[in-house]
């Protein structure tokens, strides 16, 4: 991943998750998104053919309603 | 005996207490005389039950005498990670945001305690929320380690680690979303161990990653550890991840010995940059092993690389997913670094998350034809260090703590830590010992069959 992530974009994507990030922040927030992204565009890369995350599967009846396990 | 009561092993202590030569009252007293003597220092605890404990006990006791033993871990003490739901007990996670929550029911975990007849003493400290390996904590202060109190017990079970190893409890239940078991278990000179996913209900724990927490004990011995995982495992319709499958009696098999396992030692990925006290450690602690009778052999682990993208991927959004109303609401009330950790996860595209939970389908189909197919078990350092002080721990620190033992909390295979030496400085060093998903028996057996041979979990602590 050659496309540097910025304080501007640090800003921009916690912004857009509804946060409110300070200044002082933005520095060490844009370089771990890099390393993040970086991270992920290995994953990215990987031929992992047609195949999906798991199938959703209800959860028993006796659950339902429950915050969180 | 009686100066010595809190060192003595849930398997020695339980055939004592089952004859009625040792009362759960003065077992329990003996742990509450450690507590005030030593956790002014060590910080294990953050609410301790004293007034519960001892009624508890005499209940205990009482039932005892009336011919109703329930089994090894009945008038027992033990205590839970602060995010295990206790009736009537805040549940703070060691976190200003969650600090006035008050637990209305117990965990399934903490009911099959008292099920079993384990006595509750208390609840313990944490990394905030979970989301942390060094047991470092602006709100509630670290937990120290026993063996030097300047340094950390790691984490994020750190109360769980501190507490055992010191004798203040005979088992801590800790969580492990990425080594927060096995990782204080190492660093403390305890056993922990993360079971298989969905082996013990995560029914009533504060969540840090659904599709990564795990919960387990941390014990003195890999039999006490056996027992406890004897009490707790097995299917809670409570929790959507829980699995049905058979669990075994796992001290039926515990000493069968590793002779004719295949142990596997990865060539690439565990053991970079350990330090050296570490890795001669494990590399006796593997001959050891192979003198006892198990087939060693190098083994390339597959897709390493990838690996700790992916858990990051999986771990951060699913950490802020649960957290966001408090990192919007309150971000200042929450410490620097799970604040930090907290915002990436909210920054993850849709995309990267969906890709990591690819990746992990395909890498666990992988692992089980590629290598678990081949060997019994993998073998590695637990950690890359020992426990470091506690002013020069920080994100570098957290790295060389999760490197070993993340991968299998991405794979979900059970996973133990045993003590197997100690550093020049006098810290412990853990072993890790990895199986087959709902192989436990295996792995327990594994490290019995090591820990009896060796002195390392038997040696207490310089309080």
């Amino acid at each position: 991943m050659d496309q540097q992530i910025t304080r501007d974009d640090a800003r921009s994507l916690l912004i857009r998750a509804g946060l409110s990030p300070s200044d002082e922040r933005l520095d060490r927030l844009a370089q771990g998104l890099q390393a993040a992204r970086a991270a992920a565009a290995a994953l990215a890369a990987f031929e992992m053919g047609y195949r999906g995350p798991a199938p959703f599967r209800a959860p028993p009846a006796s659950v339902r309603g429950l915050r969180g396990s | 005996m009686a100066a010595d009561l809190h060192w003595l092993s849930i398997a020695e202590a339980a055939p004592l207490i089952q004859r009625r030569e040792l009362s759960p009252v003065d077992l329990v007293d003996a742990c509450l005389g450690r507590v005030e003597a030593l956790d002014g220092r060590l910080n294990a605890f953050i609410t301790v039950l004293a007034d519960e404990a001892r009624t508890a006990a005499l209940g205990a006791a009482d039932e005892i005498a009336s011919g109703r033993y329930r089994g090894p871990l009945h008038g027992v003490p033990v205590a839970l990670k602060d995010i295990f739901a206790v009736a009537g007990t805040p549940m703070t996670a060691a976190a200003l945001i969650y600090g006035d929550v008050v637990a209305e029911e117990d965990s399934a975990a903490t009911g099959r305690l008292r099920e079993a007849g384990a006595i509750i003493l208390g609840t313990l400290n944490l990394h905030e929320i979970a989301l942390g390996a060094t047991g470092i904590n602006p709100h509630t202060g670290p937990a120290r380690n026993p063996w030097n109190t300047g340094h950390i017990t790691g984490g994020s079970s750190s109360g769980a680690g501190a507490g055992v190893a010191a004798g203040l409890f005979f088992a801590g239940m800790g969580t492990d979303t990425g080594g927060s078991i096995r990782i204080p278990a190492a660093l403390c000179g305890v056993t922990g161990i993360k079971p298989t996913f969905g082996r013990v209900s995560r029914r009533g724990l504060l969540p840090l990653s659904w599709s990564l927490d795990h919960a387990g004990p941390l014990t003195r011995t890999v039999e006490d550890a056996a027992l406890v995982m004897q009490a707790i495992a097995g299917h809670d319709a409570g929790d959507p991840a829980s699995s049905r499958a058979d669990v075994p009696d796992y001290g039926a098999t515990l000493a069968d010995g590793v002779r004719g396992l295949r142990l596997g030692v990865p060539d690439r990925y565990f053991g970079e940059g350990v330090d050296a006290d570490v890795e001669a450690a494990f590399r006796e602690a593997v001959r050891q092993l192979q003198n006892l009778g198990a087939e060693i052999t190098e083994f390339t682990p597959p897709h390493t690389d990838e690996m700790p993208g992916a858990i990051a991927a999986i771990m951060l959004p699913e950490a802020f997913a649960f957290h966001q109303a408090a990192v919007r609401e309150r971000p200042d009330d929450i410490g620097e670094d799970v604040r930090y950790r907290l915002e990436l996860g909210a920054a993850y595209p849709a995309a990267e998350y969906i890709q990591a939970l690819r990746f992990r389908e395909m890498l666990v189909e992988t692992w089980r034809q590629d290598v678990f197919s081949r060997i019994d078990l993998v073998a590695t350092a637990t950690t890359m260090v020992a426990a470091r002080p506690i002013d020069k721990s920080d994100l570098s620190t957290t790295f060389s703590l999760i490197r070993h033992t993340n991968p299998f909390n991405l794979l979900g295979t059970p996973a133990i830590s045993v003590p197997c030496g100690f550093t020049g400085d006098g810290l412990p060093i853990g072993l890790q010992l990895a199986g087959r998903w709902f192989d436990e028996a295996t792995v327990l057996r594994a490290a019995h069959a090591y820990e009896s041979t060796t002195d390392w979990h038997s040696r207490p602590p310089p309080l």
